[in-house]
């Protein structure tokens, strides 16, 4: 029996090395620095000081229609923005693959949706979207004044591609961001993400 | 009364009309071609019937298992049946881990089939054609996504119970599919998580060969979705995954789920695994694992009735008409059944008797006899609204929800001790009475009649939501047109019999003639009013506790006081100016503790609290589904205490030193839910059911197998019958499961 410890422990130790980093709530947030779609040059560091909303986006992807066909990503980002958050939407999309888009294109689709975001960053490489672990489309993080993450998961609660099942859904990330405004603890700081895969150049 | 809605529904199933067998033809999707299929040519009667989805994956292309991995949405079906069949789960295949650059999948490519249980029940005619349809939603997936759905219909013969019909063209996709359900196993498990990783030791008999294995675990947010390592040593077998990033510690045991793929053969096997620390696991000891259902469906049910008014397709065929019809027809005859009921009757007697009065005018009793009816179903129609329009709005209601709410019973309870008081003579209705409305019901005229309708269906509340469960309960599963015309022939039978009264004044005249012994009998009539007030009075101990309890009894003693104070200003000629705003001040104190009541409501009693030596242990999702994974008989009781037909239940069925010798002998386990307030869990798994109300009664078997409902009158010998089968174990499975 005294084997079954030490042939864990070998398991353990040679088991696969994660493809994509991980970030975990209540510790500091991978610094970044991506261009904007206007080509300007935006990192973590600047917005020291704010809360900060990442979204993982692919507009071509049907959870992500789901939240701005029905306007709720919208809402959010108003709501956010206007309450000072600072909300970057993030394309981790290679070239060629679905949804990716350049400079203009972004332009075009934010002025398109409506949509409210700070800024709308370009991550063609992946790097940003590997060093956050990020998986779907919408994934969704959010990092407090002091750089320190608070929420990462699913945009809501409810696992559909359906716009009927929003207002039945806790919107997880508007939550957090009360919860933080409040001065108190998230309540759901892990939440399992859904959606497409972020479309990762090989 | 049942008997009766039986012979009404058999008639109705005559008219069905006899349409020639029809198959389903593939559809053609973007990516995936979807379509109904079952294992056999014929529907058998009394017994569980394999039905499946067949999916058929472009190349790259895949749709997803119940726990879809990093990305992706399980594939979800909604069933529209007949009244009374039942659709169990999804039985997933064993899936294919997908890889997608560095993420990874939980799903199905090529040719899949995900097959589903229907259980017909044994009272199905055979000879007849029934429709089979499914509400399909899926996400098909190469890299880019793409969700679709789709409504299939299959049309199959219906045979007697114990035929066995040749199988269908389908028959080796849906066997094969079934062969590829991982076989529940009881291997002991052992978990160690160390920082990230997580290693999970199996050790039991018939443990497979550690190579061309696979595990995947069935509910998410334990073990990451990247590839796990397994490895064989000292006759254990040795699973180690890293930890998922959105780790949520299991508070109930998870499933995990073995796949073997070698030389094209796939086998699977699942064993529950106890997390340390975890219900149910007393630390990170050997867990003995267990078999049971395989269903793991705790948090992962994906397949569901069709629940909601909102979400249940448009009824289309003519089976569904018939349904509908039949559904309309019940509940006329409940509505006519609430008259006898003892909060109705004595209002009623009386409204009938005064229509003896109007024999002489036809006219004015036609036009009264339309207004009454126009209030009860008015009265129906606005519940059935504002259930609708909650269950719209997601909340987890069934009918009956109305007497879920504490004020609400006291509200009852108010006016029925009032409406007593009347008929005691304590006061006389119709002399003005601000605040309680009687004063509408007052005396002859249409607007009277009308009142008189919407006060009816207020008081048949109480009574009507523990006798027309089954009839509503389909009716909440249809459309919401389909739903409010089934209420609206509740109302016009709850009106029916004054209706008739008032068209036919024959009839009126052969009532006694009002005199000096009506004063007697509205005496007399009293009794059950305020007898129904004590047992409401006793609903709402049970849901909101004996201290706020005692704040309503406070109140309706004040209301005695001000109705009594009100009555002797009633018999004095010129009363004294300062009685009617004392009257008004005793009133609005009367009402204090009903506007204060949801505060007080706050302490709920206990439901679940068990008396020690009861027999039975309180229902939860989690202890249900844990007995069903060890394959233990359970008997479900779901009740609650404004039920009166559970009330009789128990009673007549469920108290006898038999009964719990059969409990005890069988080795039955008996979870009692209690419905009396509000509990989206017990609303959810009585939707399971196509339920919306209680009494629900679901009898497992041992050793897993389909769960079988008990009528909703029960009989001790019914009871035993029903035990006795569960004891022995599953009688007949569709798939026998061979032991490991």
């Amino acid at each position: 029996m005294k084997l079954i410890p030490a042939m864990l422990a070998a398991a353990l130790a040679c088991a696969g090395l994660p493809v994509l980093a991980k970030v975990e709530v209540g510790q500091p947030a991978p610094a970044f620095s991506l261009a904007d779609s206007n080509g300007k040059t935006r990192s973590l560091e600047e917005f020291k000081g704010k809360t900060v909303v990442l979204e993982w986006t692919n507009a071509e992807c049907p959870f992500v229609k789901k939240h701005y066909g029905s306007g709720n990503m919208q809402a959010q980002q108003k709501e956010a923005t206007a309450a000072g958050v600072v909300w970057l939407s993030i394309n981790s999309g290679a070239p060629g693959k679905q949804g990716q888009l350049d400079g203009a294109g972004a332009n075009a689709l934010m002025q398109t949706n409506h949509s409210a975001q700070s800024a709308y960053l370009l991550d063609p490489d992946g790097t940003v979207g590997k060093a956050y672990g990020a998986r779907t489309t919408p994934h969704m993080y959010v990092i407090d004044g002091q750089g320190v993450l608070r929420y990462m998961g699913g945009i809501d609660s409810i696992q559909s591609a359906d716009t009927a099942d929003i207002p039945k859904a806790t919107q997880y990330v508007k939550q957090a961001l009360a919860e933080l405004a409040g001065g108190k603890p998230v309540s759901v700081p892990v939440s399992q993400p859904y959606g497409c895969s972020v479309k990762y150049g090989s | 009364m049942r008997s009766c809605l039986r012979v009404l529904l058999t008639l109705c199933g005559l008219v069905t009309t006899a349409a020639g067998p029809a198959l389903a033809t593939p559809l053609r999707s973007e990516h995936l071609t979807v379509e109904l299929v079952a294992q056999k040519q014929a529907l058998v009667a009394g017994r569980d019937n394999w039905l499946g989805l067949r999916l058929n994956h472009e190349t790259h292309w895949h749709t997803y298992w119940t726990n879809a991995g990093d990305s992706g949405l399980a594939t979800r079906l909604e069933w529209t049946l007949p009244p009374g069949w039942q659709a169990g789960p999804i039985a997933w295949p064993a899936p294919e881990r997908l890889q997608l650059g560095e993420l990874f999948n939980f799903g199905y490519s090529g040719e899949a089939l995900l097959p589903v249980a229907i259980n017909v029940p044994a009272d199905a005619r055979p000879g007849s054609n029934a429709t089979v349809t499914v509400q399909a939603h899926w996400l098909v997936c190469r890299e880019e996504c793409i969700p679709g759905q789709a409504r299939l219909d299959l049309q199959l013969p219906v045979v007697a119970t114990g035929s066995e019909p040749a199988d269908s063209a389908a028959a080796v996709l849906v066997n094969a599919a079934l062969a590829q359900r991982p076989q529940p196993v009881s291997w002991a498990t052992e978990v160690v998580a160390t920082g990230e990783q997580i290693g999970i030791r199996l050790r039991g008999d018939g443990l497979p060969a550690p190579d061309a294995l696979d595990a995947f675990a069935v509910q998410p947010q334990i073990l990451a979705n990247t590839p796990v390592r397994i490895a064989a040593a000292d006759g254990a077998l040795s699973v180690t995954a890293a930890r998922s990033d959105y780790f949520a510690p299991p508070t109930a045991p998870f499933d995990l789920v073995l796949v073997r793929r070698k030389a094209g053969d796939v086998r699977a096997w699942q064993v529950s695994v106890a997390w340390p620390g975890a219900s149910g696991a007393p630390g990170t000891s050997i867990q003995p694992g267990d078999g049971g259902s395989g269903s793991g469906n705790s948090g992962t049910r994906t397949t569901a009735l069709s629940a909601g008014a909102a979400a249940a397709p448009p009824a289309s065929t003519g089976e569904d008409a018939v349904g509908l019809l039949a559904a309309v027809l019940l509940a006329l005859a409940g509505g006519l059944v609430l008259n006898l009921m003892p909060c109705v009757f004595p209002v009623l007697s009386l409204k009938a008797l005064t229509l003896a009065e109007t024999a002489h005018a036809p006219a004015a009793a036609r036009r009264e006899g339309l207004a009454y009816l126009a209030g009860a179903v008015t009265g129906f129609l606005s519940l059935a609204a504002v259930l609708l329009a909650l269950r719209g709005a997601g909340s987890q209601l069934g009918w009956g929800f109305q007497l879920q709410s504490p004020t609400l019973v006291a509200v009852l309870a108010y006016l029925m001790v009032a409406m007593g008081l009347s008929l005691s003579g304590a006061f006389v209705i119709g002399a003005r009475l601000g605040g309680v409305g009687q004063s509408l019901t007052d005396g002859g005229g249409a607007r009277s009649a009308f009142f008189t309708g919407l006060l009816a269906c207020v008081v048949a509340s109480p009574c009507s939501a523990p006798f027309m469960g089954t009839a509503l309960g389909f009716a909440l599963t249809q459309p919401a047109a389909a739903a409010l015309l089934v209420f609206a022939a509740l109302g016009a039978g709850l009106a029916l019999p004054i209706v008739v009264l008032s068209f036919v004044p024959v009839l009126a005249r052969w009532l006694p003639r009002p005199g000096a012994w009506m004063d007697a009998f509205k005496q007399l009539m009293a009794w059950p009013l305020y007898l129904t007030a004590v047992w409401l009075i006793w609903v709402l101990m049970r849901q909101i506790g004996a201290d706020a309890t005692a704040f309503v009894l406070i109140g309706l003693v004040v209301l005695i006081a001000a109705l009594l104070f009100h009555g002797r200003g009633q018999g004095q000629a010129g009363a004294a100016a300062w009685r009617r705003p004392a009257g008004a001040a005793l009133l609005l104190l009367a009402l204090a503790p009903l506007i204060v009541l949801p505060q007080l409501a706050a302490k709920p009693a206990a439901a679940d609290a068990q008396a020690a030596g009861e027999l039975w242990q309180a229902w939860t999702p989690q202890r249900l589904d844990a007995l069903r994974r060890d394959g233990e008989p359970v008997f479900v009781n779901m009740t609650a205490a404004w039920c009166i037909s559970c009330l009789a239940n128990e009673k007549v069925a469920l108290s006898s030193d038999a009964f719990a010798e059969r409990l005890r002998g069988g080795g039955i386990h008996y979870l009692k839910g209690d419905w009396t307030s509000q509990d989206a869990a017990i609303t959810r798994y009585l939707a399971e059911f196509a339920r919306s109300g209680v009494p629900l009664y679901v009898v497992y078997p041992r050793g897993g197998g389909t769960p079988e409902v008990l009528p909703q009158l029960l009989t001790p010998g019914l009871v035993d019958a029903a035990l006795t089968r569960a004891a022995a174990g599953a009688s007949s499975p569709p798939v026998t499961r061979s032991p490991p």
